[in-house]
Order: structure tokens, then sequence, then C-alpha cells
């Protein structure tokens, strides 16, 4: 079996990359969000606090997703959430369309959480589905 | 059933099959929406005019999910827990204020069997209504906290213990 043994080697060289985790997008929406809602939070008084308690949140998913992300794979693909950019997003002057930003992009987050739900595994289909009411409180709230 | 072949007898119309861990936490779901709907008789008594709606629509959403719980265990073959005749209230309730957070106080434990329940269960009928649940639970915590002039009104990750 002597000759088999290079031709195993070459065919393992042959490395897929592994598939993309789907928790990568939630994460990395999720870090785009704290970051809309703090800039909103900062432009807009009347906003100021409700976007300011997005923020928190998000980030508080954003960090829990990235956890769940490290616990499966310890090194992260190149692609991953921490090459999201720095810089802050502009965001409308007008205070009901910065409101309705906000809105939609809670919304979109919550419908891109309880998709996930569907199908993960248990620990996982939990805290997506925190992480999907947690978006719906905050719209619900919002000023 | 008239016919000729003995064998065994006709089989009974199929059952949905909910296994052990889902059965487990719907009833613990079950419970917390037993204990909601009584709940919020006593809120009811203690909340200005002004909130009437709002615990209308509360009730009837926790009194649908009681009985869409119990039909699904009773569906597949399980006998759903019944109501306590009455519940212990963590602080006394004397006024609005603690209305409001017995209100809280409900909504956060239904949002937490509901999380469970998605948790334990991999059912996707289980999981699109547990969901539902957590979330309506989560946006009336969000709310209550908001009318008893909280700070802070929302939490990062409704339903976790």
């Amino acid at each position: 079996m002597l000759l088999g043994a290079p031709a195993l080697a070459a065919c393992t060289d042959r490395q897929t990359p592994p598939a993309p985790d789907p928790l990568e997008p939630v994460a990395r929406r999720a870090v785009a969000d704290a970051r809309l809602a703090a800039t909103i939070s900062n432009a807009h008084p009347s906003l100021a606090a409700a976007a300011a308690a997005v923020a928190a949140d998000r980030r508080a998913h954003a960090a829990a997703v990235r956890a769940e992300l490290r616990r499966v794979r310890p090194t992260p693909a190149p692609s991953s959430v921490a090459a999201a950019p720095p810089s802050s997003p502009p965001v409308p002057t007008d205070t009901a369309a910065a409101r309705g930003e906000l809105a939609a992009a809670l919304r979109a987050a919550q419908g891109q959480a309880a998709t996930v739900v569907e199908s993960a595994p248990g620990h996982r289909a939990g805290l997506l589905a925190s992480i999907a009411a947690c978006c719906a409180s905050h719209r619900a709230v919002l000023p | 059933m008239t016919s000729s072949t003995p064998g065994p007898s006709p089989s009974p119309p199929p059952r949905p099959r909910l296994d052990a861990a889902t059965v487990s936490a719907l009833q613990a779901a079950l419970a917390a929406e037993h204990a909601a709907v009584w709940a919020y008789g006593l809120i009811a008594a203690y909340l200005p005019v002004e909130r009437a709606e709002a615990v209308a629509d509360a009730v009837a959403t926790h009194r649908a999910r009681r009985d869409a719980t119990e039909r699904l265990l009773t569906d597949a073959g399980v006998g759903p827990v019944t109501a306590e005749p009455a519940y212990r209230v963590p602080e006394p309730v004397d006024g609005p204020a603690d209305a409001q957070r017995l209100a809280v106080t409900a909504e956060t434990d239904t949002a937490q069997t509901w999380r469970s329940a998605i948790e334990r269960s991999s059912l996707r009928q289980v999981r699109a209504a547990a969901l539902e649940a957590l979330t309506g639970a989560a946006v009336r915590a969000a709310r209550w906290r908001a009318a008893a002039g909280d700070e802070t009104v929302t939490v990062p990750f409704p339903g976790k213990p």
C-alpha cells in the first residue's frame, strides 16, 4: 500500500473552504444596527434614549452571536464578522426619516433572526429567538 | 367495520407525534399561560381605565395561546396541565404600579417557557408558535415597563433565564 499514500495526500491537500456559518450575517447585521442606532442617538435628541437602548442591545446580540461562532469554529474564516467597516453610517437629518430607518433595521433584524430559528440546533434557536423578540420589542416602544 | 379479514382493530385517526421533550416544554409553557391569564385578572382590577384595552388584548392573547397549546397536547393524546385555583404573587399587589410590575413578571415568565420550548423542541410547528408567543411577551413586557416609566424598557435576550 506504499503507492497509495501520495495519492491520498494529494487528495487531502485540496481543501475546500468551510461553508459560511449562517450566524455570520446575523452578527454583521447586529454590528451595523448598533452603529446606525448610536449615530441616530447622537443626531436626534427625541430618539436619543430609544436609539441608545437599541445600540446597547444590538451590541449585546453581536457579542453573543460571535461567542457562539467562536464556540463552533475557534479560528474564524477571513471573511468573518471582524471585517465590518469602522465608519459611522450616514443617517437622515429628518427625525421621522431616521426613526423610519431604525424601525426598518429592527424589522429586518427580527426577520433575519426568526428565519434561523426554524432550523437551528436548540441552543442557537433559543438565542436567535430572543434576538428576534428583542428587536420586535424595540420597534414597539420607539417614540 | 364489516371487513371479514381478521386482524387488528381499525387504527384510530393518526395523531401528531410529540416527543417527550416537546410535551414537557409545552406543559411548562401551558402552566405559565394559565398563570398569566390568572394574573391579568388581578392586574385588571388595579389599572386605570386607559389601560383596559392593553389588559384586554393581553388576556385575549394569553387565552388563545393557552387554548392552542391545550389543543396541540390533546390532539397528540396527552392530558394538558390544568390551572391552579390561585397563584402566589411575588409581591403584594396594592395599586397600579404593583399591577404593572406583575404584568411584567407574567410576561417574563411566559417568555422563559416559550424560549425553552424553542430550545427543547425541533418541531417546526412548535417552534413557530413558541417564537410568536415569545415575541408577543417581549413586546408586552416592554410596553408595561414603558407605561410604568422605567428608564430601561427592553432586555437584550427576552426569555433567557
